[in-house]
C-alpha cells in the first residue's frame, strides 16, 4: 500500500528546490552564468519529482524487492536521543558533552553503572587525549554558548 | 631506468626506511577507523615529525600512514555501516548488509585482499607510466575531464536500478547541492542567505556521514539489538576472512576492471576517490549477473570499490610526481611534505630523482600489503563489534561520528548539518531513493560545472570535438549498453 511519505517526500524536495531557484532568480537576481547550472539541475530535479509523484498517485511507485529485509519503523524516543547529543555538545563542549551524553544514555537505557562509567572515561580519553592532545585538533573544551 | 628501479628497491628495504613506514602504519590504521577523519588528517598530523628526516625516510613515514588509512575506513564501512573516509561509502552498500547477515569476516577478507591487490596494481601503473606520463596527463585538459565526470554521472542510473526516477532525483539533488557557495567563474556566492558557513557551499563529510551513518545509528538505537542478526550467523573466525580473500580470486575480472578504472581516475588530477569507488561499484553491478541483488550483500559490491580506491591512490601519485600537480587535497599536502624534505616534484624531479619516484611506488605497494595484513590480524576483534547490543554501540558510534565530523574542518556547524543530512538519509533509505547516487552527483556536480565553463571559454562551443573526449563518450556508451548487448545485436540480425 502506498504510504503518504511516498508523496510527501518528493513534494518536499520539489518545494525546497523550487524555492531556492526562485530566490536565486527573483530575489538575488543572479546572472545566467551564475545560476545556469543550478537552474538546469534544479529544473531537472523538479520535473523528476513531478513524474515520481504522478507515478505514486497512479500506483506505479517502486516496491521493495520481495526478499529484502524490511526496515523497522524508527522510534521517536531513539530519534530524540540521537538529536539530544547536539544540546549536550552545545551545553558542555566537545569533550565533556559527549561523555555526559554517553553516561546519561547508557544509564537511562539500562546499562550497568560500571559499563557506563568505563564508556564515559573512554570517551574523555579519546576526545581529550587522542583528538586534542595527540592529534592537536582544536576542539572546544568549553561550552559552545560560552 | 632498470638501474633506477633496482636502486629504489635497495633504498626501500633499508632498515631505517622500513622502520619509518612500520611506525606510521598503526597511526594510519587508527585514523582510518575514526569516521570522518581522512588520510589528509593523518598526513597533517605526521608532517611536523618529518623535519630533519632523510627525504626517503620522511616520505616512507608519510606514505606508510596514508596507505593504511583507507584500510581502516573499509573496516568501519563493513562492520558498522559508517564510512571511515568518504570513498568508503561505496563499500557500505554491500559490505554492511553482509555484516548484518553475520558475514562481516567474509566481507573484510574480500575488502582487504581487493585493497592490497588494487593498491599494488595502482603502484605498478605508477611505475610503468612515470617515465612516459607527462604527455598523457597533459592530453587530458578541461574537455576530457568534463566528459570523464559526465561518464561518472551516467552511472547514476545504474546505481539506482529498480527505482530509476528516484535515482535520478537523488543524483540531480546531489548535483544541485554541490552548486551552493562560490560560483567557479565569477566568484559570486550562490544560495548562501547571508550565512557565512554557506559561502563554501555544502560540505562533503557532513553529507556523507549524515546520509550513511545517522540512519544506521538510529536503526541500532531503535532496535537495541546487535548488528549481526541474520538467521545463519556464522561464528567469528579468520576462516571467513580467508574465504573472502579467495572470493577476490574468483571474481578476478571485477577486481582487475575496478583496479584499472581506479588507476585511470587517479591519474586525472582533481576527479578523486569517491568517483572511482562509486563508478567501479556501478560497473560491477552493470557487468554482473542478477544486478538486482546488489545492495543486499553481494561480494563483488565490496571488491569493486575497494580495488578501485587503492588503485586510485597509486594513480593519484602520477600527476603529483610527474607534473607537480596534486590530484587531490591529500596529494597537495604530500606535495608540501616533499618541499619540507627538500624535494620539488615535477618533470625535473623525474630526471633527477627517478629512483626516489620508483621507491615511493614500491613503498605504496608494500604499505598496502602490510596494512592489509595488519588489518586482517585486527579483523577478529573488530568482527565482535557486530555482536555488541545496539543500545550500547549506537550512542558510542554517534559520538564518534559527531567528533569525526567536527575534526574534519574544525567547524561546529558541520555537526548540525550531519543531523540535517541524517534526516534526509533516513527518508531516502525508507522511500528507496539511492543515497549513493546523491553522493556521486554531489561529488561530480561542481566538477562538471567548472570543467564545462572552462572548456567553453578556452575551446569554444565545439570543445567536445577532441579525439580523447569522443573516445570517452564512446566507452561510456559501450559500458552502459554492455549488459543489453545480446538484445541489441539481435535487433541488427535479420529475422
Amino acid at each position: 500500500m502506498m504510504s503518504r511519505g511516498q508523496i510527501i517526500f518528493p513534494c518536499l524536495i520539489f518545494a525546497v528546490v523550487a524555492a531556492l531557484l526562485a530566490s536565486g532568480l527573483f530575489v538575488y537576481r543572479y546572472s545566467l552564468t551564475v545560476i545556469g547550472f543550478p537552474l538546469g539541475a534544479g529544473v531537472f530535479v523538479c520535473v523528476m519529482c513531478l513524474i515520481d509523484i504522478a507515478m505514486s498517485l497512479t500506483g506505479h511507485e517502486p516496491k521493495p524487492p520481495a526478499n529484502d529485509m524490511p526496515l523497522e519503523p524508527l522510534s521517536w524516543t531513539a530519534v530524540a536521543w540521537a538529536f539530544a547529543l547536539v544540546p549536550f555538545v552545545i551545553a558542555f563542549g566537545f569533550v565533556f558533552g559527549p561523555a555526559l551524553y554517553l553516561l546519561a544514555y547508557l544509564l537511562v537505557n539500562g546499562s550497568s553503572r560500571r559499563l557506563s562509567a568505563i564508556t564515559t572515561s573512554a570517551s574523555l580519553l579519546v576526545t581529550w587525549g587522542l583528538f586534542i592532545q595527540l592529534m592537536r585538533i582544536p576542539m572546544p573544551i568549553e561550552p559552545l554558548w560560552w | 631506468m632498470l638501474d633506477a628501479f633496482l636502486s629504489a628497491g635497495g633504498q626501500v628495504f633499508h632498515p631505517t626506511v622500513l622502520a619509518a613506514m612500520l611506525l606510521a602504519l598503526p597511526i594510519g590504521l587508527i585514523v582510518g577507523l575514526l569516521p570522518g577523519i581522512s588520510g589528509i588528517s593523518a598526513l597533517a598530523f605526521l608532517i611536523p615529525f618529518t623535519f630533519g628526516m632523510e627525504p626517503l625516510v620522511g616520505l616512507a613515514f608519510l606514505l606508510g600512514s596514508y596507505t593504511a588509512v583507507s584500510q581502516g575506513g573499509s573496516m568501519t564501512a563493513i562492520v558498522l555501516g559508517i564510512p571511515g573516509e568518504v570513498p568508503n561509502a561505496a563499500t557500505v552498500l554491500d559490505g554492511y548488509p553482509l555484516a548484518k547477515q553475520g558475514r562481516a569476516g567474509y566481507a573484510i577478507g574480500a575488502a582487504l585482499m581487493a585493497s592490497a591487490l588494487g593498491g599494488m596494481f595502482g603502484c605498478l601503473i605508477l611505475i610503468l607510466l612515470l617515465p612516459v606520463m607527462q604527455p598523457v596527463v597533459l592530453a587530458f585538459a578541461s574537455p576530457e575531464n568534463f566528459f570523464l565526470c559526465l561518464a561518472g554521472i551516467a552511472f547514476i542510473g545504474v546505481l539506482s536500478s529498480g527505482a530509476a526516477v528516484r535515482g535520478l532525483i537523488a543524483g540531480g539533488l546531489g548535483v544541485f547541492l554541490s552548486l551552493f557557495g562560490y560560483d567557479p567563474t565569477e566568484g559570486v556566492p550562490r544560495f548562501w542567505f547571508q550565512f557565512e558557513y554557506m559561502l563554501d557551499g555544502v560540505r562533503l563529510i557532513p553529507l556523507a556521514l549524515g546520509l550513511f551513518a545517522i540512519p544506521e545509528v538510529l536503526a541500532l538505537m531503535t532496535s537495541g539489538k546487535q548488528i549481526a542478526r541474520g538467521d545463519s550467523i556464522e561464528p567469528i573466525s579468520y576462516r571467513q576472512g580467508f574465504q573472502g580473500a579467495l572470493a577476490v580470486m574468483k571474481y578476478w575480472g571485477t577486481s582487475l576492471r575496478s583496479s584499472s578504472l581506479g588507476a585511470v581516475i587517479g591519474v586525472m588530477p582533481g576527479i578523486g576517490g569517491v568517483t572511482a569507488t562509486f563508478v567501479a561499484y556501478a560497473m560491477a553491478r552493470q557487468t554482473a549477473g542478477n544486478p538486482e541483488t546488489f545492495g543486499r550483500g553481494r561480494i563483488e559490491g565490496v571488491i569493486a570499490p575497494e580495488a578501485a580506491k587503492n588503485a586510485e591512490e597509486g594513480g593519484a601519485l602520477v600527476p603529483t610526481l610527474a607534473l607537480g600537480i596534486p590530484g587531490s587535497s591529500s596529494m597537495a599536502l604530500l606535495l608540501g611534505g616533499f618541499v619540507i624534505l627538500g624535494l620539488q616534484p615535477g618533470p625535473e624531479f623525474l630526471t633527477k630523482h627517478l629512483d626516489i619516484a620508483f621507491a615511493l611506488a614500491i613503498i605504496c605497494a608494500f604499505g598496502n600489503v602490510v596494512a592489509s595484513v595488519s588489518m586482517f590480524m585486527l579483523s577478529k576483534p573488530l568482527m565482535h563489534v557486530t555482536r555488541i547490543p545496539g543500545r550500547i554501540l549506537a550512542p558510542i558510534l554517534l559520538v564518534l561520528v559527531v567528533i569525526g565530523t567536527y575534526s574534519a574542518q574544525n567547524n561546529s556547524y558541520d555537526v548540525l548539518w550531519v543531523f540535517i543530512f541524517g534526516l534526509l538519509g533516513i527518508a531516502m533509505e525508507r522511500f528507496y531513493y539511492s543515497r549513493a547516487a546523491l553522493l556521486l552527483g554531489f561529488v561530480l556536480g561542481e566538477l562538471i560545472e567548472r570543467y564545462f565553463l572552462v572548456s567553453l571559454k578556452a575551446h569554444g562551443p565545439f570543445f567536445f570535438m577532441r579525439p580523447i573526449a569522443l573516445i570517452i563518450v564512446a566507452l561510456v556508451v559501450l559500458g552502459l549498453l554492455w549488459p543489453n548487448r545480446r538484445r541489441i545485436i539481435g535487433l541488427w540480425r535479420p529475422a
